[in-house]
């Protein structure tokens, strides 16, 4: 559907984004996640066609459409502050689009109306002002909008960032939904590793202007392939060489290279095993407990190695803090990775 | 964004287009008037208060066509010198003979012997036939006998500095744009006129016109100075002969002006025609002049707005109150060649290094 | 971390056609043009004229100028009026302010039209008003001199004359960017300010004016720039305390003065382009010239503390009073005829139609009235518009130099009087020119409404560059990707977001130069006079006695032109842009003027 290859972003001497490979399948939610400066929004812009790349192609349907201008590229997109138009109405935000295409007033108000539908709002709405909608409604026009000419692709720049939390979740939902519904194609920019796990079908992860890892939300998290992706994506424990040695001490052999970086994530170290064989146990401090309802978190020292440790809560566990205890690793589980 | 200034460019384009068809328009509708070398364009500072209405119904009665442009002495003076590259004027009529000598020596006149320069007194007549004077005003200092009397009378401009008793109880020019107001400074300076002095002028002149400035009163845009002559706040001021007599019947006084030895300074209203190329067809100015000029019609303009005709033919036709002024003052006699050359300058260090 | 540098976000971009090339270019070609037309070579022009005496540089006029008391008296005052005025002007602005849409104070919509009537009733006009106030018969010089015999009736003249005027007449600026700033204050921090238990005066000092600060630098910069180039108050009240600007006028008229005139522009000139720099660097910071957009309302504060409540209330409706005052008597004195006009009394005994009459009826008084409606409306469009358009390219390229020295061409008419850029152009355009495609100027129709349009670039542009800060410019990316064209997205999504400032500015450059009479008298074609030229003709003192009074009237009816102007292109205009605000916490500054009239 759309094809990015070698594509590479200068200004003046700052490379913004280099090297930049990746495809979208029709219908694909394709998020680009990355903590702010790391080049994800420029791609995204570069896409659109507001940044001409440097190097690299960008072909939608096979079609290269580097020389194609912002207008005719046939995309939709969502801005962080919506950018709906002030002197329009929430009618004419949506109907902007088609007036363009020079649709007939039937035309334009059966599909607004449809758009209205799909986006949740009301009639009475549509004739407002958009300053007098709050900041959920303004950005389901702004979505309305940006689908209104059925888009090949929707380009969507951190639309949910200006939201509050629980707002977010909702309408994150919505955005999986409204995708189901409409079987569009987008390419997702955000920072938050929670929304890009939800909704993503796969996940391309940024760090300096260049891509680290690219694939869906489960690989990205259990076979997290730098140690930049592994820190981004949910939390982990960094285990520190006495740990290391401990381990490859009980398994006898070498298999973990001291010098190395060692992770594991928080849900993985376990308070009890059946399978003695294969998990490593080891003597901990306990040290501090957090507790969440569905879960609880302690926090524990083995030497110096600082852990967390994610429990279910199931009313049994008998820990406390000030306790020693017991835990235990499968090495399996112990993400490896070169020091960078 | 290139894009973008794409958009600029095409929309400022399609302004521009625009502006420029308007412009465009406007300009031929603007040449219009000069391509008809009937129409006579007159500028002049003496058209204000109904002059032009007057002057346009007999001029069209006459068969001439006419069109004016009109602002303050000064404006049209510099008006006429800016355009010096394009004359745009065929007859210019009001300023004094100052500025129509500066005028004639900027090379903007034409000279014309009028079928009427006989009538007008030889002596008057100072032009070199480039200029012809029409109305001649007499500007002088005038007291009110309600509040000045006795020895406070001043004989000349230069006693009222002297007077201690008139302390802020003259007026003293708040300005010099005005001619009116230069003549004032005129009449002291001209009494010194020295050729080794500052600008022909000789200490003694400038000192007299600084303690002149000094201890007089300059009115304020607040007040009217012919209020405060009337009231007798300000009871010595100076004043044009042409305007007396309204001024008298409107705030209820009689003033007296003052003959000092050397006369008082007379200005006259000149006439003449613009210099537009040798080529150029000026029978219809000329004979604009002609008319205006006659004897006949310089009475019927001094009737309706004052003044006195320099025409001795309609010399008559002056009311008496102006009559009266002509027969108690004496003009001084002044070199208005002189004057011109230097008037500027000494208007400068006046305002810049006399003034109060 | 290197990722945290921040990224222009787009500046960068290659042309994609040839095609696109030529129209930029061609627009390039056109400023260079104008500035080179019109800005530089008519102003060289005057300045080598006055300055080069028989082929060699003639500085005597440093010389002169020095040697000159008075002159340099002139200067000095300018430049104290400036700072005094800057503390006056700021406190009164922001008291006015603070009333009318902070504080809960009664009655104030009536005190939001009196401190607005400067916006119509200004420069000489309003110095004639204040005259029938604190002048020599004025009301309430005549009930102080009742109560204390020893005043002198002349008692209002000189420094503090002019700065009491000023100090009034000079809050425009308040009102328009100041109001807008006050309403645009996020009420959650005032009310966080106040739970955290804060007093109201500290709301005030912590939270109100810390978030106003940028616009009030920028006001204070502003009333210095008025304080400096004073003129009509210093003419009318000033007396002996005399500045820059009527001396400069004064110079310009005599041809061998100019250089003098010259001289003193440019000192003035200088210190305008320094405050300019000031504040481009207080702006870059974030937009504080915005005369549109309004966020949520601030809901007005009831002052707690009766006695200080008491004390606002009086002080509120005092300032008022002062506004109003000069106002209310220029219109009641148009009614008098010329005994009380000149001794300053309202009675039935003067009361007189005939003034009104006199104008009314005169047909000729209607074609100069449409000349300099027709002039001042067109040149204040095309400078809004040229100036959108070069604001635009700036703003696009912030970071060129070529786009920063663009800019700075057009605040050339800041640095010479009205009058010598008109003698400019005389001068250089007196012979058809190439330049102007063989036309000249002279006895051209189009050279006054020109002159008027090069006076309000300055001014212009600075006002539409504050519009700019405000502008998101998503809203252009959005709008181009739904496939709009350039064009397009400029004439619908750009020109209307801009549209409340420039319709603003329409108004206040249109009752700028509606009534001008220095540039008319130079440049006006015989067959259409101004407005300005036809009052000179019908109230000039030399020869009308009744100038007073026609002059009276005429200053009414231009009011009320510019009052409706006001009304139809400012307030009914902007709501042409923000039509669909129906929520009444949603109106603007910009629908407010309405009540004026």
């Amino acid at each position: 559907m759309i094809e990015i290859s070698n594509l590479q972003v200068k200004y003046d001497n700052f490379i913004a984004v280099d090297d930049v490979h990746f495809k979208v399948e029709e219908g694909e939610f394709f998020t680009l996640l990355g903590p702010s400066g790391c080049g994800k929004t420029t791609t995204l812009r570069t896409i659109a066609g507001f940044i001409q790349p440097s190097e690299g192609s960008i072909a939608i349907r096979g079609k290269n459409i580097l020389k194609v201008p912002v207008e005719k590229r046939d995309l939709g997109m969502i801005f962080q502050s919506y950018a709906l138009f002030p002197t329009m109405s929430v009618y004419e935000n949506i109907a902007y689009g088609l007036k363009i295409d020079k649709q007939s007033k039937s035309q334009i108000d059966e599909r607004v109306q449809e758009l209205a539908t799909l986006v949740e709002l009301n009639t009475a709405q549509l004739q407002k002002n958009v300053s007098d909608l709050s900041g959920g409604q303004q950005q389901r026009v702004a979505i309305a909008r940006a689908l209104a000419k059925k888009p090949k692709v929707v380009l969507f720049d951190e639309p949910l960032s200006n939201l509050d939390a629980k707002l977010r979740k909702q309408l994150r939902a919505e955005l999986k939904r409204i995708q189901r519904e409409t079987g569009m194609t987008a390419i997702y920019v955000t920072h938050d590793q929670d929304e890009a796990l939800e909704i993503s079908d796969h996940i391309a992860i940024f760090n300096n202007g260049k891509i680290d890892q690219i694939g869906t939300p489960r690989e990205i998290y259990d076979q997290s392939s730098t140690e930049f992706v592994c820190k981004f994506i949910g939390d982990a424990n960094y285990l520190e060489a006495t740990l290391i040695d401990h381990i490859n001490r009980y398994l006898g052999t070498k298999r973990f290279t001291v010098g190395k970086r060692h992770y594991i994530r928080e849900e993985k170290i376990k308070l009890w095993s059946s399978n003695t064989e294969k998990m490593i146990p080891m003597e901990v401090q306990i040290i501090d407990e957090f507790f969440y309802g569905t879960f609880t978190t302690y926090v524990c020292k083995y030497q110096d190695t600082t852990m967390r440790i994610i429990v279910k809560e199931d009313g049994n566990m008998k820990v406390e803090p000030g306790m020693k205890r017991t835990v235990y690793i499968d090495p399996e589980d112990i993400l490896e990775y070169e020091v960078s | 964004m290139n894009k973008k200034w794409l958009l600029t460019l095409m929309s400022t384009t399609s302004v521009l287009m625009l502006a420029a068809c308007a412009s465009e328009g406007e300009a031929d509708s603007a040449t219009a008037p000069e391509s008809d070398s009937e129409s006579i364009l007159v500028y002049s500072n003496s058209l204000a208060d109904g002059r032009q209405e007057w002057l346009d119904e007999k001029a069209t009665e006459a068969g001439f066509d006419m069109q004016y442009v009109e602002a303050g002495g000064g404006e049209i003076f510099n008006r006429l010198l800016a355009e010096s590259s394009a004359p745009q004027a065929d007859v210019t009529f009001g300023m004094d003979e100052a500025m129509f000598f500066q005028l004639n020596n900027e090379d903007l006149l034409v000279q014309y012997e009028p079928s009427w320069t006989n009538e007008i007194p030889a002596e008057a007549n100072i032009g070199d036939q480039y200029f012809h004077p029409l109305v001649e005003q007499r500007i002088f200092m005038m007291y009110n006998p309600e509040f000045i009397e006795g020895d406070d009378i001043p004989e000349n401009w230069q006693d009222l500095s002297k007077n201690e008793a008139l302390q802020d109880k003259y007026r003293i020019p708040e300005n010099l744009t005005s001619g009116t107001n230069q003549k004032s400074i005129l009449s002291i300076l001209l009494q010194y006129v020295d050729e080794s002095g500052d600008l022909g002028i000789a200490q003694e002149g400038w000192d007299e016109v600084e303690a002149f400035l000094a201890n007089g009163y300059a009115t304020p845009e607040s007040e009217d100075q012919l209020q405060n002559f009337s009231d007798g706040t300000v009871p010595v001021t100076f004043y044009f002969s042409g305007g007396l007599g309204n001024a008298e019947e409107e705030y209820d006084f009689t003033g007296v002006p003052v003959n000092p030895d050397q006369g008082v300074v007379t200005m006259r209203e000149q006439i003449g025609i613009l210099n537009k190329g040798d080529d150029h067809d000026y029978s219809k100015a000329e004979e604009f002049v002609d008319w205006f000029g006659s004897a006949e019609m310089q009475a019927a303009f001094v009737d309706e707005f004052g003044g006195q005709p320099v025409n001795e033919v309609a010399f008559e036709s002056a009311s008496d109150r102006i009559t009266e002024i002509a027969e108690t003052t004496t003009p001084m006699d002044i070199d208005w060649n002189f004057v011109q050359e230097n008037l500027n300058s000494w208007m400068e260090k006046v305002e810049l290094e006399l003034m109060p | 971390m290197k990722a945290t540098v921040s990224i222009p976000k787009k500046e960068w971009n290659k042309e994609t056609t040839f095609f696109s090339k030529i129209p930029f270019y061609l627009f390039c070609l056109f400023i260079l043009w104008f500035v080179v037309t019109f800005l530089l070579f008519p102003n060289i022009n005057v300045l080598r004229d006055i300055f080069w005496v028989d082929g060699q540089l003639s500085l005597s006029a440093f010389q002169r100028l020095s040697s000159s008391s008075r002159a340099i008296q002139s200067i000095i005052n300018s430049f104290l009026l400036a700072f005094v005025l800057v503390i006056t002007v700021n406190l009164v602005g922001t008291f006015i302010v603070l009333v009318t849409e902070y504080f809960e104070v009664k009655g104030s919509n009536f005190l939001r039209i009196g401190f607005m009537s400067t916006f119509v009733f200004s420069g000489m006009v309003l110095n004639n008003g204040y005259l029938y106030v604190y002048g020599q018969n004025g009301i309430i010089t005549k009930v102080l001199t009742s109560l204390f015999p020893n005043l002198t009736p002349g008692w209002f003249t000189g420094f503090p004359a002019v700065l009491f005027v000023m100090t009034f007449a000079c809050t425009t600026n308040h009102m328009l960017f100041l109001r807008n700033g006050v309403k645009g204050l996020d009420n959650n921090t005032i009310e966080a300010a106040k739970n955290l238990g804060s007093s109201q005066w500290q709301v005030l000092k912590d939270i109100v004016f810390p978030t106003l600060f940028p616009i009030m630098i920028t006001l204070v910069i502003m009333s210095f720039q008025m304080g400096l180039g004073a003129m009509a108050a210093p003419i009318m009240v000033g007396g002996k305390f005399e500045t820059i600007s009527p001396m400069i006028l004064n110079f310009t008229q005599r041809p061998q003065s100019r250089d003098i005139a010259a001289l003193l522009s440019l000192i003035l000139g200088a210190a305008q382009v320094v405050l300019l720099v000031v504040m481009t660097r207080n702006e870059k910071k974030g937009n504080y010239m915005s005369i549109s957009k309004t966020k949520t309302r601030v809901t007005k504060q009831k002052i707690g503390n009766p006695i200080a409540n008491t004390l606002v209330h009086a002080i509120a409706y005092l300032l008022c009073f002062i506004y109003l005052l000069p106002l209310v008597l220029v219109i009641l004195f148009s009614f008098m005829n010329l005994q009380g006009i000149s001794r300053s009394v309202l009675s039935l005994e003067y009361f007189t139609l005939e003034n009104y009459q006199q104008i009314l009826f005169n047909r000729n008084s209607y074609g100069p009235l449409m000349t300099s409606i027709g002039y001042a409306g067109l040149a204040a469009v095309f400078a809004v518009l040229f100036m959108i358009l070069i604001a635009r390219i700036v703003m696009k390229n912030k970071k060129k130099k070529i786009a920063e020295i663009t800019e700075y061409f057009f605040y050339i008419p800041w640095l010479l009087p009205s009058l010598m850029i008109a003698l400019g152009l005389i001068l250089s355009y007196g012979a058809p020119s190439p330049l102007l495609f063989g036309n000249s100027v002279i006895g051209s129709l189009w050279i006054l409404p020109l002159t008027y349009m090069i006076m309000m670039l300055p001014a212009t542009l600075r006002y539409i560059k504050g519009a700019y800060y405000s502008f998101d410019e998503n809203l252009e990316d959005a709008s181009r990707i739904l496939g709009s064209s350039s064009i397009r997205t400029f004439l619908k999504i750009i020109l209307p977001a801009l549209l409340p400032t420039a319709l603003a500015l329409v108004a206040l450059n249109f009752n700028n130069f509606l009534a001008d009479y220095d540039l008319s008298a130079f440049l006006y074609h015989p067959a259409y006079p101004t407005i300005g030229i036809a009052i000179r003709s019908n109230a000039d003192s030399a020869n009308n006695l009744n100038a007073a009074a026609i002059n009276l009237v005429y200053s009414v009816i231009l009011m009320i032109v510019g009052g409706v102007m006001f009304y139809l292109i400012y307030g009914r205009g902007s709501k042409v842009g923000e039509r669909r605000k129906k929520v009444v916490k949603e109106k603007g500054i910009l629908e407010k003027p309405k009540g004026e009239n």
